[in-house]
């Protein structure tokens, strides 16, 4: 029987893994477009690396159905599934030299060394490792082993590339030139990325999609501009760049795009967003630093008085911490507009616009991430 | 460049441990000295001779002993490797109620004293009505040589990361082509080093062997006879022999045990 068309490369229907007592992942749906670079992002333990071997089939969901181009594949053992993976610690193969390494899934394939050699000498050109072949394992540096799990995966030519924290072990130069060789692999093949990551920074910049994971759940799938300007809970907001938080009542809801929040007796206007908020609710109010002006040169929706309480030189910007009441608000304000004149204990104003705001219901406040 | 030369100095803890080393091998250097000596006594030296060792292979009946030895050590060793691997992975791979304990059951022929697992395989033949044989013999031996391969297989299998297995299922390895092509090869010095070991052990066991020998016997068994009639050179020859075999044996496997960084 011809299994039917699907427009998805991988599908993820209803799946849940449970382990003695935890929920590692909880009615996971997702649905990725082939070619599409995707990544799963979230804090250590949210169930992002069990859903990618549950994909890979290395980990059998106790629920729901994983689709492989339209085929369950729910089933199908690891070595019989037409993606691959590069693992977190790489588990290049210590007994076999670089060559070997790659040639390993070629030779399961029961492809001749002749035959495969020219697909062997092709890959490693892409990953940039010519001249490496001889080698072993503990012979080539941290880079240089990321890029070796890299060709084995690729060598192949699957149609889903699965990455487990691939530059996690890597330090920080090295791991920003190392998203850019990945990235234009992905580009260049147009194959499907699915990529695990806990550094947001990454997904941002190298995904076309992100879904957000916390304790076994997906919060969001979205573009990173989606996931960075509309977070859908307040996890998100938490997880993703900087954000201000100040809790406070609902005062009013003056018309169906707006809500306003008394917070310690000042109104804030805030978006409002798809969630069910009525009059009186305690809601999280959530702002962006870059988003907060301190006074501000153009008119804004919404000002209010505060306090300067720090300044702190970052750079090409300044953070300024604003107090009102018993609330600090943070603020990026760029090297070349900010008034150095200014000193902690000024009275200045500080505004926003009500897009820029968002509220989300206080109790989601225990799920977000305290960085304290 | 000059080498910058140590000067040699006895310190207090250096006459310790040249008085704790003579100790441990001054006698076996009097075995090796005198299995040279003419006379048939250990207290006086004089000359050099190898006629000792010439007597040696010409007695048939200890060659025999050795080629006995040999058989059930090679036999016992390598029925061990099997079942010593195959246990290894159950110890680690397997999860069951009482795995602690059976981990510390499984070691137990190794810790017991050879007398009692002598006189308990002794009665178990006995009564089953095995003639005490070879076989009698291979069994005690793989009794005691198993757990120490199990030994050495499940300390390796434990510091082996499960992704190298999982990356070879990954890339299109069936299960048994990924035992064979990735895990075996890792886990290949502990088993060659484990069974070095347990050879060194089989071949000069004596006690389980006394127990379960008729007339068909080992080395050791054979050399523990010829000590009836005295302490001849011949015997110091015979264990020179030995020593010097234990000793290839027991460098060979330091080397497959030492523990490598191999990630």
């Amino acid at each position: 029987m011809k299994d039917k068309e699907s427009k998805w490369q991988v599908e993820l229907v209803g799946v849940t893994k449970i382990y003695k007592d935890t929920i590692a992942v909880n009615n996971s749906n997702i649905k990725i477009k082939a070619g599409e670079f995707f990544s799963l992002l979230g804090p250590s333990g949210c169930g992002k690396t069990t859903t990618l071997r549950i994909i890979a089939g290395l980990e059998e969901p106790d629920e729901g159905k994983v689709f492989l181009e339209g085929r369950d594949v729910t089933n199908v053992p690891a070595h019989r599934r037409n993606v691959n993976t590069v693992f977190q610690d790489y588990a290049i193969f210590p007994h076999m030299s670089v060559y070997d390494n790659v040639y390993f899934p070629l030779k399961m394939r029961k492809i001749s060394k002749k035959e495969a050699d020219p697909r062997i000498k092709r890959v490693l050109k892409l990953v940039n490792l010519e001249g490496f072949e001889k080698r072993y394992s503990s012979q080539v540096s941290g880079g240089q082993r990321q890029r070796v799990a890299s060709a084995r995966a690729l060598v192949n030519e699957p149609r889903v590339l699965l990455l487990d924290e691939p530059l996690g072990a890597l330090d920080f130069k090295l791991r920003v030139s190392m998203q850019k060789v990945l990235k234009d692999i992905q580009r260049n093949l147009n194959i499907t990325f699915i990529y695990v990551t806990h550094d947001q920074t990454e997904a941002i910049t190298m995904s076309d999609r992100i879904a957000v994971m916390s304790q076994g759940l997906i919060h969001q799938i979205g573009t990173p501009d989606e996931i960075y300007n509309n977070p859908a809970t307040a996890f998100v907001a938490s997880f993703i760049g900087e954000m201000n938080f100040l809790e406070g009542l609902v005062a009013s809801i003056p018309s169906s795009d707006t809500v306003e929040v008394s917070v310690s007796n000042k109104n804030i206007l805030c978006k409002n967003s798809d969630q069910k908020i009525s009059l009186n609710d305690g809601v999280l109010v959530s702002i962006r630093p870059e988003k907060v002006h301190v006074n501000p040169l153009q008119s804004l929706k919404n000002v209010i008085e505060a306090e300067l309480s720090r300044i702190v030189f970052k750079g090409n910007n300044f953070e300024v911490t604003a107090k009102f009441d018993k609330c600090e608000v943070r603020s990026l304000v760029d090297y070349k507009v900010w008034d150095k004149s200014q000193k902690a204990g000024n009275r200045v104003k500080i505004g926003w616009n009500p897009e820029d705001v968002q509220v989300f219901p206080i109790s989601m406040k225990k799920d977000m991430i305290q960085y304290e | 460049m000059k080498k910058e030369r140590r000067k040699f100095k006895l310190s207090p803890l250096g006459i310790y441990a040249v008085l704790a080393y003579s100790f441990l091998y001054l006698p076996l250097a009097v075995v090796i000295v005198f299995s040279f000596s003419p006379t048939k006594s250990i207290v006086g030296f004089s000359g050099f001779t190898t006629r000792w060792y010439i007597k040696l292979f010409n007695d048939e009946a200890l060659i025999a002993a050795l080629i006995h030895s040999l058989q059930v050590s090679l036999t016992a060793v390598s029925i061990a490797v099997v079942v010593g691997t195959s246990g290894a992975f159950f110890l680690v791979r397997a999860n069951f109620p009482g795995k602690q304990l059976f981990r510390s059951l499984s070691q137990l022929p190794l810790i017991l004293p050879g007398i009692i697992l002598g006189i308990a395989l002794l009665i178990l033949f006995m009564n089953l009505g095995f003639e005490l044989s070879m076989f009698s013999i291979l069994m005690g031996h793989v009794c005691f040589t198993t757990p120490v391969i199990m030994f050495q297989v499940a300390s390796r299998l434990q510091r082996l990361p499960r992704s190298f297995e999982y990356a070879a299922k990954d890339l299109g390895a069936t299960p048994v082509k990924t035992f064979w092509y990735v895990t075996l090869p890792m886990i290949r010095t502990a088993i060659i080093g484990g069974a070095l070991l347990a050879f060194t052990m089989s071949f000069d066991e004596i006690i389980i062997t006394y127990f379960l020998t008729g007339t068909w016997t080992t080395l050791p068994v054979f050399i523990y006879g010829m000590m009836r009639f005295g302490l001849s050179p011949q015997v110091f020859a015979i264990s020179t022999v030995v020593l010097t075999f234990a000793m290839v044996l027991i460098v060979l496997m330091a080397k497959f045990t030492a523990v490598r960084e191999e990630l």
